[in-house]
């Protein structure tokens, strides 16, 4: 497999709206960003504006949503196209996607649908990230999907993504909340998931929030990202960094987006897992100088 | 792996739930497949709600919900880029006029419309006062020039007048007592400048003389337009005005 790019070993943040000036004044060596590519192909105006700015300034990282990597359609021409463009002229550190598939006879869902971990379905997943890699001219990460349904499919997870991974020459994005969320819905040890994946695979570790279902309470987890990452999820970024050795930790906040000193908070403490020093937050939400990430 | 995909994509579109439990053979325990089918209107929902904030804020969660549903089914999505969704939505509210007895949310909608278009429209090379001088130095009568609207630029002609509840939502400000409308035609523009929507409501020569220009006649005939809507007491100062304005407003691209 080619080497995989390689984003600051730091925590960073995806990049929302709501605290672009703020995340602005950061300094590059202490955060990375990562955006959907999705929410900026776009003709013009400030989304654009306010990426230009900042990969000018910070590694960035896209992770797209809408490529649907497993789906039996064709590939969106377009959205190929635009997710090139956009590549093309930020020069993003990385770019990810998911290991699910979302678009089925030209309908679009906006949600990322399970795969049947089957010999027959890898051969399909290792012939459409050949070519979606081809396609936009970069390798790419493949994240981990959220399970909400127990499978009796050929393959455990861990096997399916890793030799996907080895045959197409992409990387993996292990999203622990996604792995924990998996856990508690489909009964499977979330610690051995992440310790059957091959270290050298992983690019990019993902950590978000997630929600109880309203009716069924913890024995449903959605994965919303509008919450605090919880404890578990922490744990088993713990267990994550001690497998893999340390990597770039993205914290992903989707809805519900508190204060950026509550997202700051959230960083330093994944920082901390990293075995770097918390930074302190002056009051301008800007990092110390003498806090500057080891 | 195509009919468990049919299956999972009647489920997730709402027309089959138990399709999924029925395909025995996708390996699946389908008890909690809803999740997805949830996860997908929510999705969506949060992508119109965003596109539409004025239409969620009068009409409410509930029926903003209806509303969606209702969309979804008839305009599912294409594209994998959603930030244009919605193009058709103002047909679902009219659809149920009825259910809302709003006879204004069309409106609404329409501005809303019109604001999502104007952020996300192309940049432009804007056309300044100064290009119109160059020009009238090198000898063109100004009479006789076409202008072209920047991208993203709306004109709306109004049913009833809701400029203002919508400018207030849009700026997060309550509305103050009961609103009553009275209907009759409201001029409102749209348009981004320097990154940033802008929006005003237009007196009827404005109107007209931003209409004409839109429509490719020339800025002889655009003013002629805009006199006829002029009120008898008003005079030469405020028409002369209209070109400069609108050119210091950013609403057309350079030659």
């Amino acid at each position: 497999m080619p080497k995989l790019p390689v984003l600051p070993c730091l925590a960073g943040m995806g990049l929302k709206p709501d605290f672009y000036s703020e995340a602005l004044v950061l300094s590059s060596k202490d955060i990375w960003y990562e955006v959907h590519p999705e929410n900026y192909m776009v003709a013009g105006g400030p989304r654009l504006a306010w990426l230009s700015e900042f990969a000018q300034k910070f590694s960035m990282s896209f992770h797209g949503v809408g490529a649907s990597l497993g789906g039996l359609d064709p590939f969106d021409k377009d959205h190929m196209a635009a997710l090139k463009s956009l590549i093309d002229r930020f020069n993003p550190v990385q770019v990810s996607e998911h290991a699910t598939w979302s678009s089925f006879e030209g309908r679009f869902f906006a949600d990322l649908l399970p795969l049947p971990r089957t010999r027959q379905v890898q051969d399909h997943m290792v012939a459409r990230i050949d070519e979606f890699q081809n396609g936009i001219g970069r390798q790419i990460l493949i994240e981990n999907p959220t399970n909400y349904m127990r499978t009796t499919t050929e393959l455990d997870e861990p096997e399916f993504l890793c030799e996907i991974a080895k045959r197409a020459g992409c990387g993996l994005l292990m999203d622990v909340n996604n792995i924990y969320i998996s856990s508690v819905n489909t009964g499977i040890d979330a610690a051995a998931y992440v310790r059957a994946i091959a270290p050298e695979l992983v690019g990019e570790i993902h950590i978000a929030g997630f929600e109880a279902d309203l009716i069924r309470g913890n024995d449903l987890l959605i994965d919303t990202h509008s919450a605090p990452v919880a404890d578990p999820v922490w744990d088993l970024l713990d267990v994550a960094i001690a497998h893999l050795g340390p990597r770039p930790v993205l914290l992903e906040r989707d809805g519900n987006i508190p204060e950026f000193d509550i997202m700051l908070g959230e960083y330093n403490r994944a920082n901390k897992a990293l075995g770097h020093k918390p930074a302190r937050l002056t009051s301008k939400n800007t990092l110390a100088k003498d806090e500057i990430l080891a | 792996m195509k009919a468990y995909m049919t299956a999972m994509a009647k489920v997730v579109d709402g027309s089959d739930p138990q399709a999924l439990a029925r395909h025995k053979d996708s390996g699946f325990d389908a008890k909690f497949v809803s999740v997805y089918r949830n996860n997908s209107v929510s999705a969506l929902y949060d992508v119109l709600a965003a596109n539409y904030m004025s239409v969620l804020d009068i009409v409410g969660e509930d029926f903003f919900l209806k509303l969606v549903h209702a969309y979804i089914e008839k305009y599912p999505a294409r594209q994998r880029a959603l930030n244009n969704y919605g193009a058709n939505f103002v047909k679902i509210v009219d659809k149920y006029k009825i259910d809302h007895r709003l006879p204004y949310l069309s409106d609404i909608c329409h501005l809303d419309r019109a604001w999502t278009l104007a952020h996300l429209a192309a940049d432009a090379d804007l056309l300044a006062i100064e290009d119109l001088a160059k020009l009238a130095e090198q000898g063109t009568n100004l009479e006789t020039v076409t202008l072209t609207l920047a991208p993203g630029v709306a004109l709306l002609a109004l049913q009833w007048p809701v400029f203002d509840i919508w400018s207030n939502i849009r700026n997060d400000q309550d509305l103050e007592g009961k609103i009553e409308l009275e209907k009759h035609k409201q001029y409102v523009l749209v348009w981004r400048y320097e990154n940033m929507v802008n929006y005003r409501a237009l007196e009827p020569a404005e109107y007209s003389f931003m209409a004409a220009l839109a429509k490719g006649e020339t800025l002889a005939a655009a003013i002629n337009a805009a006199i006829i809507d002029m009120p008898p007491d008003s005079g030469e100062p405020e028409i002369t005005a209209l070109l400069p304005n609108a050119v210091g407003a950013g609403l057309f691209v350079s030659f």
